[in-house]
């Protein structure tokens, strides 16, 4: 499943400034196809994760249109959008993300959960390839900035999806932990999925297969 | 966990201080509306049955049994006091114009005794003529009211053919009044020829000096009944302008002092439930914007991995419910054991009549109060879950936090 981005922008309103109007994205146009990993860098404020938001289905454009293949993202009603966004796309959202009143293998199994469905057999088996199995009774004030990273990164693969969205994903992460994250993703591109990183580290570029620069929330 | 309950539940579960705030605060408002409503009940309930109970539309009484301080609310609740006048007023009375029906009462003495918790009320009445007495008895033996027969209060222990005694002389239970929670439920009416044996038989010579003037002919209250067609108010003028040392009053007006006592009281608990369930509401609402606000990232989470709109209100939704449905619960229970412990002191502190409602009302009570109690969590919590619904996922998950 590859993203379409045509002609989207983002816009603010913001009082107090001349035009009150602030533009995070100018017009552009963006593809995230699938078997490739792209990343987006840029300073921060540049509109990078905003761009990745909105291709992710959970900032509304002010203008364009986001086509996964030939769905339409935000013509979809909103119950639709959010079963949509649960069964096929991935998000690791920049920070920490944990629900703090879930252990860790609740919290990866959360996608599951918000359907009534048992993931705990697919979250068990994500938690172990990133490392994370012994922590699964552990509650997330207890763990490491690098061990809630990629508990994140678990849940978001934990329904294998076929897009996959990280903002930032080793912001707070070592060395080993930053190759370990990227290879993952890495090799989800190489099984097939769309893969798109927003990050402000050079050493993502070793793994992209396509790499776009957002300059004062232009795309260059 | 596998389902959305479930998650609901460990975000109460793992927050335990949050949870048992906002369960104390639904506890509160619902024990207010439950001991609140029951409060007001009983008061309603206490005054229709003394109101009943009153039977009369005038009652006379000597002059002075008016100084008596909270004369209205004693003589209404059952108190007896020794105050006696003439017989022979009976007679004048009952031969002045619009009186009906007329009956004495005789108040000896009150005795503490083992068959009832507080003193027993040795109360002379005329079976003959009576007509607020006989309305009220629940059990009976069907044979007339004789000398040395009785007839008992609801808390007086004993049944209905039981024999009883008094300063050593025996007296048998004809009937048995139904429950009024006033001091007519510690009360023993017999015919005076029955008083003045015990009056007699107690040796006790100021008992003896009352029951021996005039030989019996002193009585405490004269009860009247006004025929149809007839002004109460000109009636008991009349009684007051042609008989001297005499009060003559219109039950409604004594009422009217207690029912306004009455609706003062219930007033009174209206306004605080009211103001009760007003800041409980304003502060569950409060408290769940602020839990929401705080927790706004992790609903944001929610929806980046897939929660609609419609997931999220149903988790604050959820959350809202439980804990008020929790606390409204236990604040039933609480504010019903409250009622049940607390009624006798309550009606002690109040002075007026305290009959507490059926069984089936205080379920209904007890309903309502849960009722009330977790509806205006779910309201509260509604608020916070429109906002939360609302918010812009975007901008909140690419925040720090």
């Amino acid at each position: 499943m590859e993203v379409r981005g045509q002609q989207i922008r983002k816009e603010y309103y913001r009082s107090g400034t001349g035009s009150n109007i602030f533009t995070a994205v100018e017009e552009c146009d963006f593809l995230v196809p699938s078997g490739k990993l792209t990343v987006i860098h840029g300073r921060s404020g540049s509109g990078k994760s905003t761009i990745l938001n909105m291709l992710a289905g959970i900032l509304k454009p002010t203008g364009g249109s986001v086509f996964y293949d030939d769905t339409d993202l935000y013509s979809m009603r909103d119950e639709e959008l959010a079963r949509f966004r649960n069964l096929h796309i991935g998000y690791v959202p920049q920070g920490r993300s944990a629900v703090p009143s879930l252990n860790v293998l609740e919290n990866v199994a959360l996608p599951y959960a918000l359907y009534e469905e048992d993931g705990e057999e697919a979250a068990a088996e994500m938690m172990e390839r990133f490392g994370i199995a012994d922590l699964s009774e552990v509650m997330p004030d207890r763990l490491s900035g690098g061990e809630l990273r990629r508990m994140a990164i678990a849940r978001a693969l934990v329904r294998r999806p076929e897009v996959i969205f990280a903002d930032e994903p080793t912001g707070d992460l070592d060395d080993e932990n930053t190759v370990a994250v990227f290879g993952a993703l890495r090799e989800l591109a190489a099984a097939g999925a769309a893969v798109l990183v927003v990050t402000h580290e050079e050493d993502a570029f070793e793994y992209a297969d396509h790499i776009y620069a957002m300059n004062a929330g232009k795309l260059e | 966990m596998k389902h959305l309950r479930q998650f609901i539940y460990r975000n109460l579960v793992r927050r335990p201080v949050r949870s048992i705030a906002l369960i104390l605060l639904a506890a509160v408002l619902s024990m207010s509306i439950c001991a609140g409503t029951c409060v007001v009940q009983s008061l309603e309930n206490g005054f229709a049955a003394m109101r009943n109970r009153m039977g009369a539309d005038i009652m006379v009484v000597p002059y002075a049994a008016l100084s008596r301080k909270n004369f209205d609310n004693e003589i209404l609740l059952g108190n007896t006091g020794n105050f006696y006048m003439p017989k022979e007023n009976t007679e004048k009375i009952s031969g002045m114009e619009g009186v009906q029906n007329l009956s004495t009462q005789y108040y000896l003495t009150s005795v503490q005794t083992d068959v009832c918790d507080t003193p027993v009320h040795l109360i002379a009445y005329d079976p003959e003529t009576d007509f607020t007495v006989a309305p009220w008895i629940l059990q009976t033996d069907g044979s007339p009211i004789d000398p040395y027969d009785v007839v008992i209060g609801s808390s007086v222990r004993a049944e209905v053919g039981d024999v009883l005694t008094f300063f050593g002389t025996d007296v048998t239970v004809a009937a048995k009044l139904d429950r009024s929670d006033t001091d007519y439920d510690c009360t023993v009416f017999a015919d005076m020829e029955t008083i003045l044996a015990l009056a007699d038989a107690s040796g006790d010579e100021t008992l003896l000096s009352y029951s021996q003037a005039d030989d019996g002919g002193m009585v405490s209250t004269i009860l009247v009944d006004v025929a149809d067609g007839y002004d109460i108010e000109s009636v008991k003028n009349d009684i007051n302008i042609h008989i001297k040392k005499i009060r003559a009053l219109q039950t409604k007006n004594v009422l009217s002092g207690v029912s306004s006592g009455m609706s003062g009281v219930s007033g009174t608990a209206k306004i605080l439930m009211s103001a009760v369930w007003i800041i409980a509401m304003g502060v569950m609402a409060a408290a769940f914007i602020m839990m929401t606000g705080e927790r706004k990232r992790e609903f944001a989470v929610l929806r980046v991995l897939g929660a609609s709109r419609k997931k999220l209100t149903a988790v604050v939704l959820g959350e809202g419910v439980t804990l008020s449905g929790v606390g409204a619960a236990g604040g039933a229970a609480i504010g019903l054991a409250v009622i049940f412990v607390c009624s006798g002191w309550m009606e002690k502190q109040l002075n007026l009549p305290f009959l507490l409602p059926g069984a089936g009302s205080i379920v209904l009570d007890v309903i309502l109060a849960f009722c009330v109690s977790t509806l205006t969590g779910a309201a509260a919590a509604s608020l916070a879950a429109h906002r939360i619904s609302r918010q812009d996922t975007g901008t909140i998950i690419r925040s720090e936090e």
